[in-house]
């Protein structure tokens, strides 16, 4: 073999896989395989190649879903789609003036706008994350003090005792420091964000104004999240409710 | 629920753990339902439901099954290079001993030595026929890292089962030699 041939079989040879995946483009291919026509070890190598994709595939074990999980997968979905009765009942029950109030509130649409934060939220609520600090409301505030510039007020979203405040972790909202707050909310998991909201924007066209505060609502992959101010610090609220529970969940989070 | 089988059987591949498997493909069935409408008709329905397993595994799995698997180098590894002399080196079977004898048990524990990445690719590609690109949108990753995972993962993985073959008296040292080496391929020793 000459010099020039045999750096020709090096060049081409870095290409075999692609060939054998069929991922060539057809001038390329034509190339390749013109190649293959002349050389006998460049063949040889695609030959054996070949032999180990397929003998591959073959002896690679097919392992099949177990039936358990086919079930298990079948009752999750269709519990997904069943409406959450037990929320509605409680709510209404245990929330009768917050329910009004979150009823009564309408629906403007304010100037168009876009929060970088709702798609953020949503994002990490979406992962599990393991809390940082665990405790009562107090607790969890002093243990933000030394961690954030910020008064990490945490909202009373419990006013029922299928509600608990699982914990709290370090967290961010647009790049800027925030305190995660994980709610269990009957067996929901609810997510609040606290940030300093001095210069982030968190409007957007959704406006509903809740024991005289504007809250704004956005939707993001499927989940709702609240937003809204108070004293300077923002708060972003997310879950899986529909956007009625979101009013109830608010309305408990900013009455006095 | 088509796609379950291949679902489970690369979660298995990705976790290593059938518990861990059945619940990785759990979350990966509900959060396809919850986001259905973001389906575009017309696209390939198991590529959708494979990128949403593979970041549900990075998501959630992935720390686990690290710290199971201490030993396992996934990001240190330095990127795969493409020198010739790998695809030559593992071409040398002359006999087809090697992939002719091929056992089920030997290319599932192989396939386990391999990296995540590297297996992941390799998986993705001759086991579930997708294609470069669709394995680079699942992946998260350029078409071109694609092929130096797979070129890599094919090496290690044709490695290994000439290692066992070689200590199960299948095929003779000398028979497939000169293998990529140790320095060069990054793996620990």
């Amino acid at each position: 073999m000459s010099g020039k041939e045999a750096l020709r079989c090096a060049g081409i040879s870095r290409f075999v896989d692609t060939y054998l995946d069929g991922e060539f483009a057809e001038t390329d291919r034509a190339e390749f395989e013109g190649h293959l026509g002349e050389c006998e070890t460049c063949r040889g190598k695609v030959r054996v190649q070949a032999e180990w994709k397929t003998a591959i595939k073959a002896a690679a074990p097919r392992e099949l879903a177990p039936a358990a999980l086919r079930n298990r997968v079948a009752r999750s979905i269709a519990r997904e789609s069943k409406p959450m009765l037990s929320w509605r009942a409680w709510a209404v029950r245990a929330m009768p003036a917050a329910a009004a109030v979150g009823l009564l509130a309408t629906f403007m649409i304010s100037k168009v706008q876009w929060s970088p934060v709702a798609a953020d939220v949503v994002a990490k609520h979406q992962k599990m994350m393991p809390s940082e600090v665990s405790g009562g409301p107090d607790q969890i505030k002093k243990w933000y003090a030394d961690k954030v510039d910020f008064p990490v007020r945490v909202p009373q979203l419990c006013r029922h005792p299928t509600c608990s405040l699982r914990g709290a972790r370090l967290s961010s909202v647009a790049d800027k420091p925030a305190a995660y707050l994980i709610y269990d909310v009957n067996g929901d998991k609810v997510s609040v964000f606290v940030f300093d909201a001095s210069d982030m924007p968190i409007e957007t066209r959704k406006k509903t104004v809740i024991d005289n505060r504007e809250v704004y609502f956005d939707q993001e992959h499927g989940y709702n999240v609240a937003l809204f101010r108070d004293r300077g610090v923002g708060y972003a609220i997310a879950s899986d409710m529909d956007q009625e529970q979101m009013v109830k969940l608010v309305s408990s989070a900013v009455s006095p | 629920m088509g796609h379950l089988d291949s679902l489970y059987a690369t979660g298995l591949r990705m976790t290593r753990d059938p518990r861990d498997a059945e619940d990785l493909v759990q979350d990966t069935m509900l959060t396809a339902y919850r986001f259905f409408h973001r389906f575009e008709p017309g696209t390939n329905c198991k590529a959708w439901l494979f990128k949403i397993l593979t970041n549900t595994f990075i998501n959630k799995y992935r720390k686990k099954v690290r710290e199971r698997e201490v030993r396992d180098v996934i990001d240190q590894e330095e990127t795969p290079s493409l020198m010739s002399e790998d695809v030559a080196v593992a071409s040398r079977d002359p006999e087809g001993l090697l992939v002719g004898n091929l056992l089920s048990d030997d290319v599932k524990r192989a396939l386990e030595a391999v990296p995540h990445d590297y297996r992941m690719a390799v998986v993705l590609c001759d086991l579930e026929d997708f294609s470069y690109k669709e394995i680079a949108d699942i992946m998260d990753c350029p078409v071109g890292t694609v092929m130096s995972r797979l070129h890599r993962g094919r090496r290690l993985l044709q490695k290994t089962l000439r290692d066992y073959a070689v200590r199960q008296g299948i095929v003779k040292e000398g028979d497939v030699i000169e293998f990529p080496g140790k320095n060069k391929s990054g793996e620990k020793s």
